[in-house]
């Protein structure tokens, strides 16, 4: 019992490694936020009217609600005027090639271990580089274009396909969503956008990388991903942010639109900076991710990997509309130290015979907090739907928490729906096993760990398992016993 | 006028005549809470799938006492202690507590020995909401019973709380208290019936005190009619080593609402849950279910069921505190459900809250419909579909009906499910 106790408090002492900060000039809006501020986003990005009208409708929305407070986290209130809303590093105006790009950035991306060079075409990852939420870079466009596929920024895609983004933007995540969307739609800077033509499987995986450079910035940037009729796509999402004393607020939105028969794959491994262990600083990652199976046997796998963000808020979603499409959601969160995470997912059955499985693993150490916070709703019309959803709890130590709110709701005698959720810690009899084999401690625990998650982790696109299954070996750094 | 107007109203003729049972100031306070709250809606968690709007605006009767009507009650054919409840109030004439050494009514006790009162009433509020709050501040109809260390009650204590709504609407609010010292054991069971065609509103707390070693069996039937609203509340506060064994059928009223608080608040404690619910016509059947883990080595199990026919709404909301003292809890909890017909809904929402590490606690929530295999096999054997689909229902139901330990009232309560069952 000491042993593991040790354990768990040199666990606790495990450092961010991500926390440099990179000496990039900034190109900054004044703090505060009022309608000058939208529209000097929306000059700065020399939008088309029918943007800013969007996002002002948005602002006054905003404007009329009030923070949600139902969640099982505790923060301060957030001063929204005390924020930079954009933040974009300077640089020279337009990019020929990759070797323009800031070498200050490049180093900052080299250092997260995100090779923005194109020679390491092996590696066979497309990256959208986004820092202080502006799209810096997107690698190997020239050979996603030849299949028709776009993948650019959200400003890029505004100027360019307009009548896309048009028509798809805010069409999952309404602007009146919710108090972070309303926001995110009246300030987003940037984002990714991604639309796979019909027919088209993408070759690679898909990325964007997410950083937060500068001070008292918020980051709000909205990802689009729009995958047409049999096409196939494979997308993965990761965050860091330098390690700062005072809290800042991440409210990006994700809509994901899958047509017939496409499928969208959505891995994102979630390491914004978690605050000291005292609780101080790190990122509030308050966002809205939902995706919707728009036609018939359209499939949607959300995968996350959530290690930090000292308050983590989400739930990615899935709307099953079509008859037949299939929504998945895999999910490890790990809280350490004063870490909150509320997190979970929506499952919406409207189609016939649709499917859903849910299998969120959660661990919870230190002082933090862990909640499962899911849905599974069938509409009457969901003929034979299906849903199986496991939630588990693996807690270190005894003063943490983890928590599970599903909610149920079932309108169709034909579903059927199963949900079962364990609570445990690590069993001495498991380490002791280990122990037996000549197995140390701390690579025991580490063994349960990861078999624990395995289930998860299997799930992700191989460059990303490998970066994940580090990502949770370094929360069991310096663990012996 | 709506509900909570007329509490409000009532409470200033009640306010002079009430009893000790409340203090003055905490009658007060709750009124205040009931003025500031008003009835609850589904804007609140706690209430989100139960909806009590439709009737807010009935003309309700707070301080009906018609006369006794004893042949409107249906008594259980099992040898026990009978006391009749007519609309909130306890009828005397039609009770029989002879033998029940101390039973008393909670006026005549906050008369006689005020310290008891204060010793065990109102101990455990995990939730308020408005409806609670009122009927604290109306508390004084109602029994008080106590069994003496080392006793065990030799008989069931069987409550029938009758609804009489044939000279119009009315709205009632008993509150009953029952201690068992140390050592003592005994069998509570509460009996919901109604007569007369109009709406009934029954807003009851039961509560329960447990001091070590006792021993604890609590049964809540639901036979109103379909003009019966029922919001209940049973809690039950364990000591060191005590046990308690609920079970709570439903399977009539308009709109029912049990609420079972569980608080172990001592060492080595276990308590087990059980429902049924039986939903047809547009019938709505809310559980919510707390059982709180405050100290180490505590035992609970739960096992709801429900069948949910026509447009009936079930609800069930199970949650499970560990809290951080609590180690070595041993929780678990299942909910299952079959829907019948198209319009049929669950909602359901199995809740673990955890702050302690060396627990095991599990829970499991299905919705889903009879076993077409099962069906096949019972058919292969030429038994029809509607028995068929019977009989799987009525051994779904049996896992529940088996834990009422009193044999002829399982027998009867059995048949009257199986009656309810017949296609």
């Amino acid at each position: 019992m000491s042993d593991s106790n040790k354990i768990l408090e040199e666990l606790t002492q495990s450092d961010y490694k991500y926390g440099f900060v990179t000496n990039i000039e900034n190109d900054s809006a004044p703090k505060g936020l009022s309608e000058d501020t939208v529209r000097f986003i929306s000059a700065k990005k020399n939008e088309p009217e029918w943007l800013l009208e969007w996002r002002l409708k948005a602002f006054r929305h905003w404007l009329t609600m009030e923070t949600p407070t139902w969640a099982n986290v505790t923060f301060p209130a957030i001063d929204y005027q005390d924020i930079i809303y954009y933040s974009a590093p300077k640089q020279k105006i337009s990019l020929s090639s990759l070797d323009e790009i800031d070498p200050e950035l490049r180093a900052t991306f080299e250092k997260l271990g995100i090779s923005l060079d194109e020679q390491k075409r092996l590696s066979g990852v497309a990256v959208d580089a986004v820092i202080d939420s502006v799209s810096i870079t997107t690698t190997f466009k020239g050979k996603l274009s030849e299949l028709g596929i776009i993948f650019c920024s959200m400003s890029e895609a505004v100027h360019e396909h307009p009548e896309l983004v048009k028509k798809h933007l805010g069409s999952v995540v309404p602007i009146t969503d919710n108090y972070f969307t309303a926001l995110n739609s009246a300030v987003f800077s940037d984002g990714s956008f991604c639309y796979i033509p019909k027919g088209v499987r993408c070759p690679m995986e898909l990325s964007t990388y997410f950083r937060i450079n500068a001070a008292n910035t918020g980051q709000f940037e909205r990802t689009l991903l729009i995958a047409d009729e049999g096409s196939y796509v494979s997308y993965l999402e990761g965050c860091t942010a330098p390690m700062r004393d005072e809290n800042q607020l991440h409210a990006a939105v994700v809509e994901l639109i899958a047509m017939e028969k496409a499928e969208i794959k959505y891995s994102t491994v979630q390491n914004w900076y978690p605050g000291d262990k005292n609780g101080k600083g790190g990122i509030y990652n308050f966002v809205t991710k939902r995706a919707i199976c728009a036609g018939d046997h359209a499939k949607i796998s959300w995968t996350q990997v959530e290690t930090g963000s000292s308050i983590t808020w989400k739930y990615p979603s899935v709307i099953l509309k079509g008859d037949y499409s299939i929504g998945e959601f895999y999910s490890v969160a790990v809280t350490n130290n004063m870490q909150q995470a509320d997190t979970g997912t929506k499952m919406i059955h409207i189609g016939k015979n649709s499917r859903s499985r849910i299998v969120s693993k959660g661990i919870s150490a230190g002082k933090s907090q862990n909640s499962y916070r899911g849905l599974v709703k069938v509409m009457p019309r969901a003929e034979n739907a299906r849903n199986f959803s496991q939630c588990d709890s693996l807690l270190m130590g005894d003063q943490c928490g983890a928590h599970t709110f599903p909610y149920i709701e079932v309108g169709n005698p034909s579903a059927i729906v199963e949900h079962e959720a364990t609570t445990s810690k690590i069993g001495e009899d498991q380490v002791f096993y280990c122990n037996q084999r000549g197995i140390d401690t701390e690579k025991a625990v580490a063994l349960i760990v990861n078999g624990y998650c395995k289930e998860v982790l299997n799930q992700l696109p191989m460059e990303f398992a490998v970066e994940a299954q580090k990502l949770l070996a370094i929360s069991l750094e310096g663990s012996v016993g | 006028m709506n509900l909570k107007d007329l509490i409000l109203e009532e409470y200033k003729t009640f306010a002079p005549q009430a009893s000790n049972a409340v203090s003055k100031v905490l009658r007060e306070e709750s009124i205040k809470q009931v003025a500031e709250w008003g009835i609850p809606t589904i804007k609140q968690e706690e209430w989100k799938y139960t909806n009590l709007k439709s009737i807010l605006d009935t003309p309700f009767r707070l301080n009906a006492s018609p006369a006794a009507t004893s042949n409107a009650i249906h008594y259980y054919n099992i040898d026990a202690y009978k006391l009749v409840f007519v609309n909130g109030i306890l009828n005397a004439s039609l009770s029989d507590t002879k033998g029940i050494e101390a039973f008393a009514t909670l006026k005549s006790i906050s008369e006689a020995e005020p310290a008891i009162l204060s010793k065990y009433f109102n101990k455990f509020h995990p939730f308020q909401d408005g409806l609670q709050a009122a009927n604290l501040a109306f508390a004084q109809h109602g029994v008080y019973l106590h069994v003496n260390k080392g006793k065990a009650l030799p008989k069931p204590v069987v409550v029938y709380f009758l609804s009489d709504t044939t000279q119009g609407p009315i709205f009632a609010q008993p509150r009953n208290l029952i201690v068992l010292e140390q050592g003592a054991s005994a069998k509570w069971i509460e009996s919901f019936q109604s007569t007369g065609n109009d709406t009934s509103f029954t807003n009851i707390c039961s509560e329960f005190f447990l001091h070590q070693d006792s021993h604890l069996e609590q049964y809540k039937f639901q036979q109103e009619n379909d003009k019966a609203y029922h919001v209940g509340t049973s809690q039950v506060v364990h000591l060191e080593k005590s046990y308690s064994h609920s079970a709570v059928l439903t399977w009539s009223g308009a709109l029912v609402r049990n609420n079972l608080n569980i608080h172990l608040g001592a060492e080595y404690c276990e308590a087990h849950l059980y429902g049924l619910y039986l939903g047809n016509n547009s019938r709505h059947i809310d559980n919510h279910t707390l059982v709180d883990h405050a100290m180490p080595n505590c035992y609970s199990n739960e096992l709801y069921k429900g069948i949910l026919d026509d447009q009936s709404t079930g609800v069930f909301n199970g949650k499970i505190w560990v809290q951080k003292d609590a180690q070595k809890t041993n929780a678990f909890q299942s909910n299952k459900n079959v829907l019948l017909s198209q319009k049929a809904t669950m909602n359901t929402k199995p809740q673990l809250e955890i702050f302690a590490d060396d627990v095991k606690c599990s829970h499991g929530a299905t919705v889903g419909q009879l076993d077409e295999e099962a069906l096949f096999f019972l058919r292969a054997r030429g038994i029809p579909l509607a028995q068929a689909r019977m009989l799987l229902m009525q051994a779904f139901s049996d896992d529940v009906l088996n834990k009422i330990t009193i044999p002829a009232l399982q027998e009867e309560i059995t048949a009257t499910i199986a009656q309810r069952l017949r296609p």
